[in-house]
C-alpha cells in the first residue's frame, strides 16, 4: 500500500511482522528496538528521515502498551520514572546537537563512533560475565529438593560493588524509591538519565540497550522493575522525540500505525513473558543487545561513508 | 541487590485470561488501524502539508489513543466477558 504522508510503498504485513518482533524484545527487555527497526524500515523502503521518526513514533505506542502491562505487574517504578525524565530531556537536546557539531568534523565523528561501539561491545561483554557468575551463584545457593519457581523475580547480582558505592554516596537531596527498594542520591538518578538521553539524542531511538544495564548496576534497581521504568521512561523520552520530529516533516504516522498493531500485541506477550525468567536469565538474554547497537552505529558510519 | 517491592496494583493475569485479552486486544487495534487508514489517511496528509503543528499534535494523539484507549477498552470487554462466564457457571 502506498502512504500518502512520506510517499512509501510498503506492504502491510511486513510492517506488522516488525513491529511485531520489536513489540516481543520492548516488552520483554524494555527496549525501545530501534536497531532492529529502523533498519528494517529503510530495507521495506521508508527514506531514512522518515525511518527515524516514524520508528520514534510507533516505540511511543508500544511502550505505552508494555508499560501498561508492566505496571500490572508490579514493574514500574514511577517516581523514579519522572525523576529520571528531568534528565533524559536535556540529554537528548545534548545529544542531537553533538549529532550536529560533529557534522562539522568529519574525523570527530569517527572517533566518537568508533568509541561508542567499544562502550556498548564492553558492556555487552560485562553483563555475559557478570549474568553467569548470578547464575552460578544461584544454582550453588539452592538447596537439595527445594525447587523455586522459574517465575521468581528475586533478583541475584554478580557485581555488587557500582551500586553499593552509588548508594553510599549521601548527597542531598536522597530519594526514597520503595518499588524498586533502594535509597539513592536524587544527583545519581539525574546522571544516569541524563547518559540514557544523550544516547538516545546520539544513536536516536529509545536507547534501553544502555539505559536498562544502567538501571541495575549502577542504581540497584531489581532486573524486572528496571524493564517496566525504562519502558515508561521512553514513553516520556520517545513522546517527545515524536513531537519534535512530527514538526520537522519526519514522522508517517499511518506507517507507524499500521508497525504498532503489531508491536502492540508483541509487547503484551513480551511483557508477560519477563514473568516465567529471573533477572539473571534476562539479563544473559538481554547482552546481545548492546552489540546490535554497536553494529547499527557502525553501519551508520559505514552508510555516510565515514569508515 | 534489595527485592522490597510493593505489591503490584493488580494480581498477575490468569493464562487464559491473558490470551483472551491477546485476542480482543487483537480484533480491536486491527478495527482502529482500518478505521484510521480509511478515514483519516488524506486528512492526516492534508494536515501534514499544510499545518504541521496541528499535524505533531494529532501524531502523538493518535498513536497514544491506540495505546491506552484500546487497552482500557480490552479490559472492560475482558470484564465483562469473564463477569458473564461466571453468572452463567452460578447459574447452573
Amino acid at each position: 500500500m502506498t502512504f500518502l504522508i512520506s510517499h512509501a510503498t510498503i506492504a502491510a504485513p511486513w510492517l506488522i511482522a516488525v513491529g511485531f518482533v520489536v513489540g516481543i524484545l520492548g516488552g520483554f527487555f524494555g527496549v525501545g528496538g530501534s536497531f532492529l527497526a529502523g533498519p528494517a524500515l529503510y530495507v521495506l523502503g521508508l527514506p531514512m528521515n522518515y525511518v527515524v521518526g516514524t520508528d520514534i513514533a510507533h516505540i511511543v505506542g508500544k511502550s505505552v502498551v508494555a508499560a501498561k502491562k508492566h505496571r500490572a505487574l508490579g514493574n514500574v517504578d514511577i517516581k523514579l520514572g519522572l525523576v529520571m525524565a528531568l534528565g533524559t530531556i536535556p540529554g537528548v537536546e545534548i545529544g542531537a546537537r553533538v549529532v550536529q557539531a560533529l557534522k562539522r568534523t568529519k574525523h570527530a565523528d569517527v572517533a566518537l563512533g568508533l568509541s561508542f561501539s567499544v562502550v556498548l561491545v564492553v558492556i555487552s561483554t560485562f553483563i555475559i560475565w557478570e549474568s553467569l557468575g548470578a547464575l552460578r551463584q544461584r544454582r550453588a545457593s539452592r538447596t537439595g529438593k527445594i525447587k523455586t519457581r522459574p517465575a521468581s523475580k528475586k533478583d541475584r547480582l554478580h557485581f555488587n560493588s557500582l551500586w553499593k558505592w552509588i548508594h553510599a554516596i549521601r548527597v542531598k537531596p536522597m530519594i526514597g524509591l520503595p518499588v524498586s527498594g533502594i535509597r539513592v542520591s536524587f544527583w545519581a538518578v539525574l546522571a544516569v538519565s541524563i547518559i540514557g538521553g544523550f544516547f538516545s539524542g546520539f544513536l536516536g531511538g529509545g536507547a534501553g540497550y544502555i539505559r536498562m544495564p544502567m538501571l541495575v548496576y549502577v542504581l540497584g534497581v531489581p532486573t524486572h522493575v528496571a524493564i517496566g521504568t525504562d519502558l515508561f521512561e521512553i514513553i516520556l523520552s520517545a513522546g517527545y522525540g515524536t513531537f519534535s520530529h512530527a514538526l520537522k516533516g519526519n514522522v508517517d504516522i499511518l506507517i507507524a500505525l499500521v508497525m504498532h498493531t503489531g508491536a502492540a500485541i508483541g509487547a503484551q506477550i513480551g511483557a508477560q513473558a519477563t514473568e516465567k525468567f529471573h533477572g539473571p536469565g534476562i539479563r544473559l538474554a538481554f547482552a546481545p543487545l548492546p552489540i546490535l547497537g554497536a553494529a547499527t552505529l557502525l553501519y551508520e558510519l559505514h552508510h555516510r561513508g565515514l569508515l | 541487590m534489595s527485592d522490597s517491592r510493593k505489591t503490584p496494583d493488580s494480581a498477575p493475569v490468569e493464562g487464559s485470561t491473558f490470551w483472551l485479552e491477546i485476542v480482543v486486544y487483537s480484533g480491536l487495534i486491527v478495527g482502529y488501524l482500518l478505521l484510521v487508514l480509511k478515514t483519516l489517511d488524506v486528512p492526516l496528509a492534508r494536515l501534514y502539508e499544510r499545518h504541521r503543528v496541528s499535524y505533531a499534535f494529532a501524531a502523538v494523539l493518535l498513536i497514544l489513543l491506540q495505546g491506552i484507549v484500546l487497552e482500557l477498552l480490552t479490559k472492560i470487554l475482558v470484564g465483562l466477558f469473564r463477569r458473564d462466564g461466571g453468572g452463567r457457571r452460578r447459574t447452573r
